[in-house]
């Protein structure tokens, strides 16, 4: 009888830390050990504490491992899978109680105000094997929409919710729905939008590669809502694991007679395909997606028309992210009540935010719409770390913009958000500290948007290069006055007149960042000096004498051979030669060297 | 997959075993002491009965193993969880009395009282 099961997880943060090779030595030791009749080893999806990968956990305790290493296995499975003495070096700090005793995973800082609904089966299943999803009510919602539902009151369901799609725009999905059946029957399509192309956000990647046939229940049962029998799961081939997971999902659907011809015998078929990104921002935008599905490059349209009324290959299209999906058969199960009561009045539900940036607990995390975005930074993400100030939080990714530590205590929605000039976007959260130059992030993020313009529309493909221009002559020194001003103008042109959303909300950054620190842009203007020292151009790195023991340990790791001084005498920087690499900052131990 | 009769069946054989990894178990358990001197005293054979007996009875239970429970002259010690009920220990357990344990308490809901661990005198086991 197979009494614990090991879970390990197999998402791509922790296979980057060799969790795979951890699940085949915990495999072999487990053989060697005559426990394979015993113990279960299962490769899971993301448990969202990514900072502390590779994570396993041991049922039935529950002991919650992090930052497992293959030499740690004989000792797990000698001392806590035969002996019942769990490995305390190994515990989740948060888990470890003073008499020894191992707390609920749920009393744990991070997960304690988290409520998991899309990502409920992540970390939970085996998203390679679709009996463990049926074990946890797996297609039961496709089965009930199917059975016991008709189309209209599937919509009518998904209406009543209030769910908003979770892409970032926030458009209520049901509304979406709804337009697309009232098209008159014939040809339509339910599509997935898997780019994920924001740097920074791997909410989807998680979803896709923890909980794959979530996807593909919730898409089968959009078709049946709106009269489609094909679905298009449009992913990015950045995302190996992710279109490998997907496939063999569909795979195992099919074996089961869950997508195909003719589903639960009730006369409705469904098929869901493949198709590949291929390393194109612009791709996340619908119409450019929906073109790059006809096999186009990947260019906007005008709208109207909308994708429900003519989508892909003219027909009525269905399109939304794999977020929005995951949400949908829980709440056909459950019902819209369940869902509404969850969230704010005009934001109901759940959102994942992928956490980043300078922040303790980095990974994925879920929490109710309303949640401030102080309890996500301090409680759940457990404050910034090397005891730093916060300085803003970046939502949005390239299209979004900052929070400033004056916006602590909003509670996160759609509307919240937007009205102070950031907006939810996909669920990227970066969390910056009191070291960031935000003129500089409002570059880097421009600088991403500029490369990713597909050049259709002059305000993009013109309009962001100016403006980028300006900004780097910001932060390369050469900052005017009156630059602030023409940068505002130009923004808003930008983002009237651009053709689709990469261009419209391309100025984003800058419009936030000049909102809430325009001190730092006129320091950069007008003193030629760069308040959180970051931007290279006014940065200058001094040796503070009375602190030099001339150890000389800093004119070694110089790359540029500019620091000159004899042993034991105080040494000195030419910043002329000097290409502010920051070495010597990081070797120097006496703090004899600063940045000015 | 022609019918939701069907995918309930389906559920039903896939969740064999998955209460293993439920957070909120609220079945019976059993835990069964294997420090050093537990295994020295067999309990190795007492922890594959116990699997084996449940497994043989189709029940749905959890089965934990733990350290040494301080009661090293009565090993090998098994102690039967029941929800809302105090744990009850097991003392100097056999692979027979294992089976009748599962039988009789952890299936049957009632203590197997001339197996619990002697306390103090032999006349005081009920």
């Amino acid at each position: 009888m197979i009494r614990s099961h090991v879970l390990v997880c197999g998402g791509t943060g922790c296979t980057s830390s060799r969790s795979l090779a951890l699940i085949d030595a915990m495999e072999r030791e487990v053989a060697s050990a005559g426990l394979s009749g015993e113990v279960k080893v299962v490769k899971t999806g993301c448990f969202g504490l990514c900072a502390l990968g590779p994570i396993m956990i041991v049922y039935p305790e529950g002991t919650f491992y992090s930052m497992v290493k293959e030499e740690d296995v004989p000792e797990i499975v000698s001392e806590h899978l035969l002996r019942g003495r769990p490995v305390t070096r190994l515990v989740y700090g948060e888990t470890l109680l003073p008499d020894g005793e191992v707390a609920s995973l749920d009393d744990t800082g991070f997960y304690k105000k988290q409520m998991r609904v899309a990502l409920r089966n992540c970390g939970r299943i085996d998203p390679e094997d679709i009996t463990e999803y049926i074990a946890f009510d797996g297609y039961q919602a496709l089965a009930k929409a199917l059975t016991r539902m008709t189309p209209g009151e599937v919509i009518d369901v998904v209406k009543a919710s209030g769910l908003r799609g979770r892409g970032g725009a926030g458009f209520p999905t049901g509304l979406k729905w709804s337009f697309a059946a009232a098209q008159p029957p014939g040809e339509k399509y339910v599509c997935c939008n898997a780019d994920e192309g924001d740097p920074g956000a791997f909410m989807d990647r998680s979803i896709l590669e923890g909980d794959p046939h979530a996807l593909l229940e919730a898409m089968a049962i959009a078709g049946y809502a709106v009269g489609a029998n094909r679905g298009y799961i449009y992913v990015r081939a950045e995302y190996p694991i992710a279109v490998k997971r997907l496939q063999i999902a569909i795979g195992q659907a099919r074996d089961m007679g869950l997508l195909g011809e003719d589903i639960f015998g009730t006369g409705f078929s469904f098929d869901i395909e493949t198709r590949l990104g291929a390393g194109a921002f612009v791709c996340g935008e619908e119409t450019a997606l929906i073109r790059s599905i006809e096999g186009h490059r990947g260019e906007p349209r005008p709208r109207p028309p909308f994708p429900a009324v003519s989508g892909i290959f003219g027909k009525p299209t269905v399109q939304n992210n794999v977020e929005t999906y995951a949400n949908v058969p829980r709440i056909i199960l459950l019902g819209a009540e369940w869902f509404s009561a969850i969230g704010t009045e005009k934001s109901k539900g759940t959102k994942v935010f992928a956490l980043g940036g300078h922040i303790t607990n980095t990974g994925l995390v879920e929490v109710p719409m309303g949640t401030t975005l102080r309890e996500i930074v301090e409680e759940i993400g457990g404050g910034i770390p090397h005891g730093k100030k916060f300085k803003a939080a970046q939502t949005g990714g390239p299209s979004g913009g900052c929070i400033p530590a004056e916006h602590l205590d909003i509670p996160i929605d759609y509307d919240n958000l937007t009205a102070i000039g950031s907006m939810m976007g996909s669920g990227g959260l970066i969390v910056l500290d009191e070291d960031s130059c935000m003129v500089d992030m409002a570059r880097y993020y421009l600088d991403f948007t500029v490369d990713e313009s597909c050049g259709k529309c002059t305000p993009c493909r013109i309009g962001t290069r100016r403006l980028l221009e300006m900004v780097e002559r910001i932060t390369g020194g050469n900052g005017k006055s009156g630059d602030i001003e023409r940068m505002e103008e130009l923004c808003r042109y930008i983002r009237e007149n651009a053709l689709c959303g990469l261009g419209q909300s391309a100025p984003n950054p800058v419009l936030s960042t000049i909102r809430y620190f325009r001190d730092e842009y006129e320091a950069h203007i007008h003193e030629k000096r760069c308040p959180a020292h970051v931007c290279k151009s006014m940065l200058a790195y001094k040796i503070i004498a009375e602190k030099c023991i001339g150890c000389t340990l800093c004119a070694r790791v110089c790359p540029a051979g500019a620091i000159a001084g004899e042993l034991k005498k105080p040494h000195v920087i030419d910043p002329e030669k000097c290409v502010k690499c920051g070495a010597c900052y990081e070797k120097c131990r006496q703090g004899a060297i600063v940045k000015e | 997959m022609k019918s939701m009769e069907e995918l309930n069946a389906a559920r039903e054989r896939a969740r064999d075993g998955m209460w293993v990894r439920d957070d909120n178990f609220a079945g019976p358990r059993v835990r069964v002491s294997m420090g050093d001197c537990g295994i020295a005293a067999g309990a190795r054979d007492v922890l594959d009965a116990f699997t084996q007996a449940i497994a043989a009875a189709k029940l749905e239970a959890q089965v934990l193993v733990t350290d040494c429970l301080g009661l090293c002259g009565q090993e090998p010690v098994a102690q039967i969880l029941l929800p809302g009920k105090t744990p009850v220990t097991y003392g100097k357990v056999t692979r027979e009395r294992a089976v009748e344990i599962v039988k009789r308490h952890l299936a049957g809901g009632r203590p197997v009282a001339e197996y619990t661990v002697a306390v103090r005198d032999e006349e005081e086991k009920a």
